[in-house]
């Protein structure tokens, strides 16, 4: 008796980072899966925690929601205290230790990355707090895929269009290999200057090649009447809802 | 086939020969072995491990409510006989996989065998039993009783016990002693009885059987009552619904009537009870 | 130890423990028997099954069968193994055989129906008809039913009448002929459609119900699919489209699907 609760994530994702010259690129496609059911086609993955510090998300939906709200929360507490913007390492350090202290039961695994006074830093972080750095680097289950593009073209010190085309290219090799990820992609592109958000992008793998053939609709009297009833009111009072 | 010829008469007649080597005389064993899973692995529970209740993807089709009951004519205008009346549901763990089952399978003219548990088990082995009634017929000359139809099913499912085998099946017809039914199921139990049912839905099915059946009865009564006892089965149990199938088996022929789509019957039953069907909200 | 059992002690221990430690260890010896090893444990986590995904579909005309099926191969339900698989089998002039579940099962499936079939022709010199290859094919599945095969089979074709025909089945051979039937990961999406554009179920007994012709049953197959792409990760790539016409050979076609 009974069923199975339906378990929302986005276990199945792309996420890729590339740092270049003065900047950093992070990306994410936008597809949630619960089990072989994408259950959102257009799920945000890139997370903001401050002005110029992102976060992508792989893993389950919730825990990530979560966990990069309270990480935005406390860094922008820690921006006000100290009266200086927050660094990419304080968000990554908040990040592990929360993580580390569930020993893996949040299913969140993160890609931070942003631009703070010490320069552009990409960091990863896994559910049971493990972090690494890297000049560019993929997660999800399509990383396989990306992480084929990045090593074959990633050079250091690229242009920002350059690394963002990389990080393009890098995504939608993973939306394209891998089941899980696909729909569409988000780019963020950090800067010491501004922080520019693009998206959503649908390459051209993810457009319906054709429209249906048919048209449903179901003409007046197609559902059987069983019963009709009337209510009668009166109106006691109104207002204006249009604007 | 080496050393075959060109003579054609020759062949048919030894074919003639070996079929009646086969058939004609008391049914040997075959040597046909079901192909089976690598030495030291139970099917049973390897089967329920990938096709059981928790795995993903295959399961096999399974739920039911199916009934039968004999009954005496109450007027000299009624057939009397046997009743058996089915359900239509074949469920794949929690989802539909057809609402369209025949579950009232043929053994002979006057002959059934409903099907409950898995699908494929009892249309696999109900046409065992006919295959073996049938030959029967040929050899001895003379009609088979259900008796004999249903213990020889028995002693098959018997034979397969502990492998994993689901099958509950209640073999009802006409012979010469009369109408009979016999459930039979795949743990190797055999019984006779007058009022039955199988199935998931087999509780509710009783609940209507016992409490409005009497062994005499006219044909329309006894008909009717095989179609609430379903009705009401489909309603409250979740493995069973879609149409209602009966046979109605006479001393004389078999009956099939057209299917009853349950949800039918049962406004025509609110409409019996003046019973409003339809949900209303408070009127407040 | 000699066993002392010799009624029941009035005052002593409780005079029931002897048989609750028997039974106790009769169940002890059930769930875990000594010659279980741990290499017998092992070998029953056996696992010689995987599932590739996708979906296949099948619907019968008045004169006419038609089958679909994506082509995209998965593993694990998250890699890509092709694009182009082949989930559907042409076994002769009037009989298609549409498959899911393990290709390993579904290949030998698909070979043990052709070698039958070509016995037939060579002993009665013509094609098997798709009632007699839908029976032998349930009996086939059945005679696998202690290692069944992992497959979710569909068989169409155009009967000795020229009447479209289609045949559902269950891992083990349960044979249903209905009008439309569906097998894979998104046949809980398609069947639901198809009840409600075939079958009808939810039209009213007075509402104007559309025929169904061949053009129709594409139509509704290719938006089935294209529905299906969208919202079931295992299913894309590409639409194999047959289509079994009586009295005319087999065409079959491709359409584009959504490839992420």
């Amino acid at each position: 008796m009974g069923h199975k609760a339906p378990r929302l994530t986005s276990t199945g994702t792309t996420i890729v980072a590339a740092a270049y010259k003065g900047g950093l690129v992070m990306g994410a496609d936008s597809r949630a899966t619960a089990g072989n059911i994408i259950a959102d086609k257009h799920c945000e993955k890139v997370h903001k925690l401050t002005e110029s510090i992102y976060a992508c998300g792989a893993g389950t939906a919730a825990d990530l929601d979560q966990v990069t709200k309270m990480l935005s929360g406390n860094l922008r507490l820690l921006e006000l205290n100290t009266g200086r913007k927050a660094r990419v390492i304080t968000a990554l350090r908040q990040a592990k230790q929360h993580l580390f202290n569930y020993q893996g039961y949040i299913g969140a695994y993160l890609l931070i990355g942003g631009v703070d006074p010490t320069g552009p830093h990409l960091y990863m972080c896994s559910a049971n707090g493990t972090t690494m750095a890297f000049p560019y680097t993929a997660q999800g289950s399509g990383s396989y895929a990306a992480i084929t593009i990045l090593e074959r073209d990633f050079k250091p010190d690229m242009t920002k269009e350059e690394a963002e085309s990389l990080v393009q290219r890098a995504l939608e090799a993973g939306m394209h290999g891998d089941n899980a990820s696909g729909n569409s992609l988000n780019l963020v592109v950090i800067e010491p200057t501004a922080t520019v958000f693009k998206g959503p992008i649908i390459p051209d793998f993810c457009k319906r090649p054709e429209p249906n053939d048919l048209e449903y609709k179901f003409n007046k009297g197609s559902t059987k009447v069983l019963k009709q009833k009337a209510y009668k009111y009166d109106i006691v009072e109104s207002m204006d809802i249009s604007h | 086939m080496f050393g075959c010829t060109f003579d054609d008469q020759d062949d048919e007649e030894r074919a003639l020969e070996s079929c009646k080597q086969s058939f004609m005389f008391e049914p040997r064993h075959s040597d046909f072995v079901f192909p089976s899973l690598p030495l030291g692995i139970d099917s049973k529970s390897f089967v329920s491990q990938h096709f059981g209740k928790d795995a993903k993807n295959m399961q096999f089709r399974k739920g039911t409510t199916t009934l039968a009951f004999v009954y005496e004519p109450a007027t000299e205008n009624d057939k009397g006989g046997i009743i058996i009346a089915v359900d239509s549901r074949a469920s794949s763990g929690e989802y539909i996989s057809s609402k369209s089952v025949m579950k009232i399978l043929d053994i002979g003219d006057r002959m059934v065998a409903t099907m409950a548990g898995g699908a494929a088990d009892c249309q696999f082995w109900t046409r065992t039993v006919a295959k073996y009634c049938t030959l029967y017929e040929l050899r001895e000359k003379s009609q088979i009783t259900v008796s004999a139809a249903s213990k020889y099913f028995a002693n098959v499912l018997y034979g397969y016990r502990g492998k994993g085998l689901s099958v509950g099946s209640m073999v009802a017809g006409y012979d010469k002693r009369g109408p009979q039914i016999f459930k039979v199921d795949s743990d190797g139990d055999r019984c006779q009885l007058r009022v039955c049912s199988v199935g998931s839905g087999s509780l509710n099915a009783y609940g209507i059987l016992d409490n409005h059946y009497k062994p005499k009865m006219t044909d329309d009564e006894a008909r009717k009552l095989g179609l609430r006892a379903i009705m009401h089965a489909t309603f409250r149990d979740s493995g069973s619904g879609g149409v209602c199938n009966l046979c109605h088996i006479t001393p004389t022929e078999k009956i099939r009537l057209p299917p009853f789509d349950v949800s039918k019957l049962y406004y025509e039953f609110a409409e019996e009870l003046g019973k409003d069907i339809v949900y209303t909200p408070r009127d407040d | 130890m000699a066993c002392s059992f010799t009624g029941i002690a009035k005052n002593g221990p409780n005079p029931y423990s002897e048989m609750f430690a028997f039974k106790a260890a009769m169940k002890a010896a059930e769930a875990e028997p000594v010659w279980r090893t741990s290499r017998i444990i092992e070998r029953q986590r056996w696992n010689p099954y995987s599932f590739e995904g996708g979906s296949t579909c099948a619907i019968a005309g008045e004169n006419f069968a038609i089958l679909a099926s994506d082509t995209r191969l998965t593993q694990n339900d998250i890699n890509i193994l092709t694009r182009d698989g082949e989930k559907m089998h042409i076994l002769n002039d009037s009989i298609v055989l549409a498959t899911t579940g393990f290709y390993g099962d579904v290949l030998q499936l698909k070979k043990v129906l052709q070698s039958r079939l070509h016995k037939y022709r060579f002993d009665y010199r013509s094609d098997m008809s798709v009632d007699l290859c839908a029976e032998l094919l349930s009996r086939n599945l059945y005679y696998r039913r202690f290692f069944p095969y992992y497959t979710g089979a569909v068989l169409a074709g155009i009967d000795e009448h020229g009447k479209g025909a289609v045949f559902s089945y269950d891992p083990i051979g349960c044979i249903e002929r209905i009008a439309y039937s569906a097998s894979g990961n998104a046949e809980p999406m398609i069947i639901p459609f198809l009840d409600c554009q075939i079958g009808h179920v939810t039209l009213s007994d007075e509402a104007e119900k559309p025929p169904l012709t061949l053009e129709r049953a594409t139509s509704l197959m290719k938006d089935a699919f294209r529905s299906a792409a969208e919202r079931e990760i295992t299913t894309g790539d590409k639409i194999h489209l047959i289509i079994a016409e009586a009295g005319k050979p087999i065409v079959q076609k491709f359409l584009p699907l959504r490839e992420d």
